[in-house]
């Protein structure tokens, strides 16, 4: 293959020759050192092909063996560029092009991250980002241990970072820490436990600290449940002194939620008619511009789009949104929901609002709820009581110390 | 004389283990099926056609026998032919 496209960079000519000593013609060519290629014999003589630099060398060969010689073909480079020598505008295209190819081929087009687990590799080009690495740049401005050290900096749990060039790609490896790194307690201040809400305490853990309440008591907000103030007294039962120390413990209330919702049995359907309208949407940074069919528009419609961000590489995206939208067409019809839709739609509501405060930690102890429809509105409303955590740590105002007692007082 | 010369040399080579195309000159002959032929250490062409090629080697001549016969390439070292191959006959 190589050997064919060398052979058409430097050009080459098939020859018919006529000659009484054909086999005298080759071996002269040989010996002197001539290639020639696909020897064939033909009705008027022979046929072969010779480069074009060794075909201005047969003629003294010719003259020895009364050769006469008849070009069939041109073939290769020369040839095209003398028949092409007019079309200034082909040559400068191909020259811009390798121009261009070359220029481009300094520059990083691919940034690819692997090896991250917890990480995604949109952060980390987002910091890559940030150190002014970006799809684009110069490879002479990229230094890989510096990207590699920076990463390892400001990712503290990737334990190794390889980052090289590539042709046009900057590959980053990474190996992320995938043992948990126990996290260092921080060191609290002494601290009272107060209440964060109003409520009953139903259940109660003291870790430390003297608690200042208990089960079954009614707690406000602010109220300080465990007290990080710890009186330390001697053998005789006398005060010493008072340590403090950070509050800790789990106190859990009873809270009430109270819920209210009404909706009017009236409201209005949507009825798809089935007509739709597709049209073309291109988004080129802010500016949008939609291409659709001409027709007339509807009066109510949902509009569903497909749209995709172009990129050149994998994560070299352009900032061009082009997609599709759907305009499907519907009419409002009046309607009204029966007892038992009303009551449905009701419960649901209910079930949404318990999933939210469960989220939250809550546990449902009691759901008070009822569901009433009267005067063509469905009123749901009670109240719903949580056992949830109470307490937040307050530090502790510092308190003068009492003075130690001696023997001597 | 000449054959005792010979004799020696072929014995010498032998002993010394020299590839007998290097040593002696001996054509090379690479056959690929009945359609690709390489040869080596040849000294000329004596006749060229379609259905015959006929090679002077220095151990005497290569008549190569068949249809449509091609020479691929074709330097002072080394040839290469194509073809349908019938038979390929040693002459001394």
């Amino acid at each position: 293959m190589i050997e064919r496209i060398i052979r058409f960079w430097k050009g080459y000519v098939r020859i018919r020759i006529r000659s009484r000593e054909t086999e005298r013609f080759l071996n002269l060519c040989a010996n002197n050192n001539l290639l020639l290629y696909r020897i064939q014999e033909s009705p008027d003589g022979c046929e072969l092909e010779i480069s074009l630099s060794d075909f201005f060398r047969l003629q003294p060969i010719c003259r020895k063996t009364h050769t006469r010689i008849h070009i069939i073909l041109k073939r290769g480079m020369p040839f095209f560029l003398h028949r092409n020598r007019k079309r200034k505008a082909l040559f400068i295209g191909v020259f811009l092009c390798f121009g261009l190819l070359g220029l481009l081929s300094t520059r990083i087009w691919n940034i690819h991250v692997e090896g991250n687990y917890s990480y995604s590799a949109q952060s980390i080009l987002q910091y890559l980002e940030e150190q002014e690495i970006r799809h684009g740049i110069a490879k002479k401005d990229i230094s890989c241990a510096e990207i590699s050290a920076g990463i390892r900096q400001h990712f503290p749990d990737m334990i190794w970072v390889a980052a090289r060039i590539s042709g046009t790609r900057l590959l980053i490896q990474v190996q992320e820490n995938m043992d948990s790194v126990p996290q260092k307690e921080e060191e609290q201040g002494p601290s009272d436990l107060v209440a964060t809400k109003k409520g009953e305490i139903l259940r109660m853990v003291t870790r430390q600290g003297i608690p200042q309440a208990q089960v079954g008591d009614q707690c406000e907000k602010g109220q300080v449940l465990i007290r990080g103030l710890v009186d330390i007294m001697n053998d005789n039962g006398e005060l010493v002194r008072q340590a403090q120390v950070p509050a800790d413990g789990d106190v859990y209330i009873k809270t009430a939620y109270p819920y209210y919702k009404e909706f009017p049995l009236a409201y209005e359907k949507r009825v798809y008619t089935g007509k739709t309208k597709k049209s073309l949407a291109l988004q080129i940074h802010s500016l949008e511009l939609t291409v659709g069919l001409p027709g007339k528009a509807f009066e109510h419609y949902d509009r569903v789009g497909k749209f995709c961000t172009l990129k050149l590489t994998e994560n070299f995206y352009l900032p061009i949104v082009c997609g599709t939208a759907t305009s499907h067409e519907y009419r409002i019809v009046p309607r009204e929901y029966s007892q038992e839709e009303a009551r449905e739609l009701a419960k649901g509501q209910i079930l949404d609002f318990l999933d939210e405060i469960m989220e939250k930690g809550v546990e449902i102890l009691e759901n008070n709820v009822t569901i009433e429809v009267t005067n063509n509105r469905c009123i749901s409303k009670g109240t719903i009581y949580g056992l949830e955590k109470n307490g937040e740590s307050v530090p502790l105002s510092s308190m003068p110390q009492p003075t130690e007692r001696t023997t001597d007082e | 004389m000449r054959e005792t010369y010979t004799r020696f040399r072929e014995g010498l080579m032998s002993a010394l283990e020299a590839p007998k195309d290097l040593a002696l000159q001996e054509p090379l002959l690479t056959v690929t099926g009945n359609s690709g032929l390489c040869i080596e250490n040849y000294k000329s062409i004596q006749f060229y056609s379609q259905e015959n090629i006929r090679i002077l080697t220095r151990k005497g001549r290569i008549c190569i026998c068949g249809k449509a016969l091609k020479i691929q390439y074709y330097t002072s070292d080394e040839m290469g032919i194509s073809g349908n191959f019938h038979e390929i006959i040693f002459e001394p």
